[in-house]
């Protein structure tokens, strides 16, 4: 079912901080992880994950380095910063409190 | 499977970048979304579809080109350092105030025109920060060697034709006197920065090249008398031998042994150690070598918080025909001394904020420094970020009868022409690289990383 879109635009910053906290990605690796771990919920137009990505780097939220890889094709790499993992803390409290939020004035509009 | 020459994909990189105005990221930006249309295409390939077809396809995923455009416009906005810039900009403030006071109080015709020789010299120093910023500071580092060498050639003409002016030898270069010694350390700094980029300090031949490059100017230097210059020279130096990775060992030998240099030629002469060292034994020669100190603590025991109004501290002397005749008590205040000037005209309320502020200054110099990632525009800002430290610490603590006193003013606030301009040249080229900062300079990158 297509998420709608307001409703993408909100999160995107906590995805992406989510998946790096874990693991170092390139552009198109992310890409394909976010649609992997949400089962093809969260599908990307791609382009728009680069200025979301440079913004952060920009904010000191993630920073990135360039690699040589066999091929010797150059890519670059995204890796969270401490002050990302801040960031990500607080957004995970404010995720939380948002869905409790939700679910209780459902669960009480049912009853 | 190379795509960077197909029609389509070049069209679209062109068109997202069209909507960038930061050109230096260009490059990189290219180079990113050429690598994940590179992937995408293996993808649909490998699925069947044909080249033409995959294309088309991975354009399409790939999204509205002006709106990336757009966004990544807005992510690579260049904001300059504003409380590096803003600050230097007070600092000259207080400066001009300072002498403005000074001059009021009508002493010497040679400080009435000292303050309007430091307003042109603001003007142009503001000037200089706004054309630098809008200059490319990378334009430089080929010309890192031919800076030293210039450098070198100019210390030597200084030495072989002196034109002393109170004892420092300037360059003569028609109307303008220079105090050229005094501004090579930061031209050797900004050669230096571009040569140790990428230094191997492993190899140790590279460890006496820098040892030679070391000496050259400090024997320079002292032959224009200015053991000050050499010192400051060589604390940046250091800063940079650490902060271009070299090693540990190297860097204490290089310490310990400018210092051992320097204790022995200022202990190699009874008559310098009483000079140096007059500050610690004041009451030894209280009308002679130790008589600045003396004033200074005078001066600056009778200020209290707020100070004593902007006046001029004179002292009287009865000449032998009894005529009274007043004397600054303190020579030289509007430059090596001001500071000991605003703590006395204006209190240590006014001095202790400006030595926040001061050390706010140095503080955000120092986190640029770390947000900069090109090593050049390191490096720079770290050699500027120490000569500019090691002139305020110590004429401050010298303006405070705590250091001896040598022939050095606080940086931006002090009456100075050449030091001034040589000031606000190193904080336009610091808003440069900063300006620059998270533009990742692909060529330069040292790829030690192999992830996967």
């Amino acid at each position: 079912m297509p998420i709608n879109k307001e409703l993408l635009k909100g999160s995107t910053v906590i995805i992406i901080l989510g998946l790096l906290k874990d693991k170092t990605m390139y552009g198109y690796e992310l890409i394909k992880e976010i649609e992997k771990k949400s089962s093809g919920v969260f599908s990307f137009k791609e382009g728009t994950l680069y200025p979301i990505l440079h913004s952060l780097e920009t904010n000191e939220f993630v920073e990135s380095y360039w690699c040589e890889s066999d091929t010797g094709r150059k890519r670059k790499y995204y890796k969270i910063t401490d002050k990302g993992k801040a960031q990500l803390k607080e957004k995970q409290e404010e995720w939380d409190v948002f869905k409790n939020a939700i679910d209780k004035v459902l669960l009480e509009g049912v009853l | 499977m190379s795509i960077e020459n197909n029609l389509e994909i070049k069209t679209y990189l062109d068109e997202v970048c069209s909507y960038i105005k930061c050109k230096e990221v260009h490059e990189q930006i290219k180079l990113e979304l050429l690598d994940h249309f590179e992937e995408l295409l293996q993808d649909y390939l490998e699925s069947g579809l044909t080249l033409e077809e995959s294309i088309n396809k991975v354009l399409q995923n790939m999204g509205d080109p002006i709106l990336i455009g757009k966004q990544l416009n807005s992510a690579h906005k260049a904001k300059p350092e504003w409380s590096i810039i803003g600050l230097s900009f007070v600092f000259s403030l207080i400066g001009l105030l300072a002498l403005f006071f000074i001059k009021s109080t009508e002493f010497n015709a040679y400080l009435n025109s000292a303050f309007y020789k430091s307003t042109i010299f603001s003007l142009f120093g503001v000037a200089i920060v706004f054309f630098l910023y809008f200059f490319d500071y990378r334009k430089l580092k080929k010309y890192s060697k031919a800076i030293y060498i210039f450098t070198v050639c100019i210390l030597i003409i200084i030495h072989l034709f002196p034109h002393s002016v109170n004892g420092a030898s300037y360059l003569h270069v028609g109307p303008l006197y220079m105090d050229f010694t005094s501004i090579s350390p930061i031209l050797f700094i900004i050669a230096l920065s571009g040569i140790f980029m990428n230094w191997n300090w492993n190899d140790p031949k590279k460890f006496i090249l820098a040892l030679i490059l070391s000496i050259i100017p400090i024997i320079l230097m002292e032959y224009c008398c200015s053991t000050m210059s050499s010192c400051i020279f060589i604390a940046a130096f250091v800063v940079l031998m650490i902060a271009s990775r070299a090693k540990v060992y190297q860097i204490l030998s290089i310490i310990i042994g400018y210092s051992t240099i320097l204790l022995s030629y200022v202990f190699s002469s009874h008559y310098r150690v009483k000079i140096y060292f007059a500050f610690m034994f004041t009451s030894k020669d209280p009308s002679g070598l130790g008589y600045l100190y003396i004033v200074i603590k005078k001066l600056i025991h009778s200020a209290g918080l707020w100070g004593n109004g902007p006046s001029f501290p004179t002292t009287d002397f009865v000449q032998r025909n009894g005529i009274i005749i007043h004397h600054p008590s303190l020579p030289f205040m509007h430059t090596n001394f001001i500071f000991t000037y605003i703590i006395y005209s204006f209190g240590w309320i006014v001095a202790i904020c400006l030595v926040a502020l001061i050390s706010l200054f140095i503080v955000r110099m120092f986190k640029a420094s770390e947000r900069v990632k090109d090593d050049y525009g390191k490096l720079l800002i770290k050699g500027f970020l120490s000569i500019l430290s090691f002139k305020f610490i110590w004429s401050i603590l010298m303006n405070l009868g705590l250091l001896p006193i040598v022939s050095i003013g606080i940086p931006f606030i002090s009456y100075g022409g050449s030091d001034f301009i040589t000031n606000m040249i190193m904080i336009g080229l610091i808003s440069s690289v900063y300006k620059l900062k998270s533009v990742n300079l692909i060529s330069e990158q040292k790829n030690t990383l192999n992830v996967k």
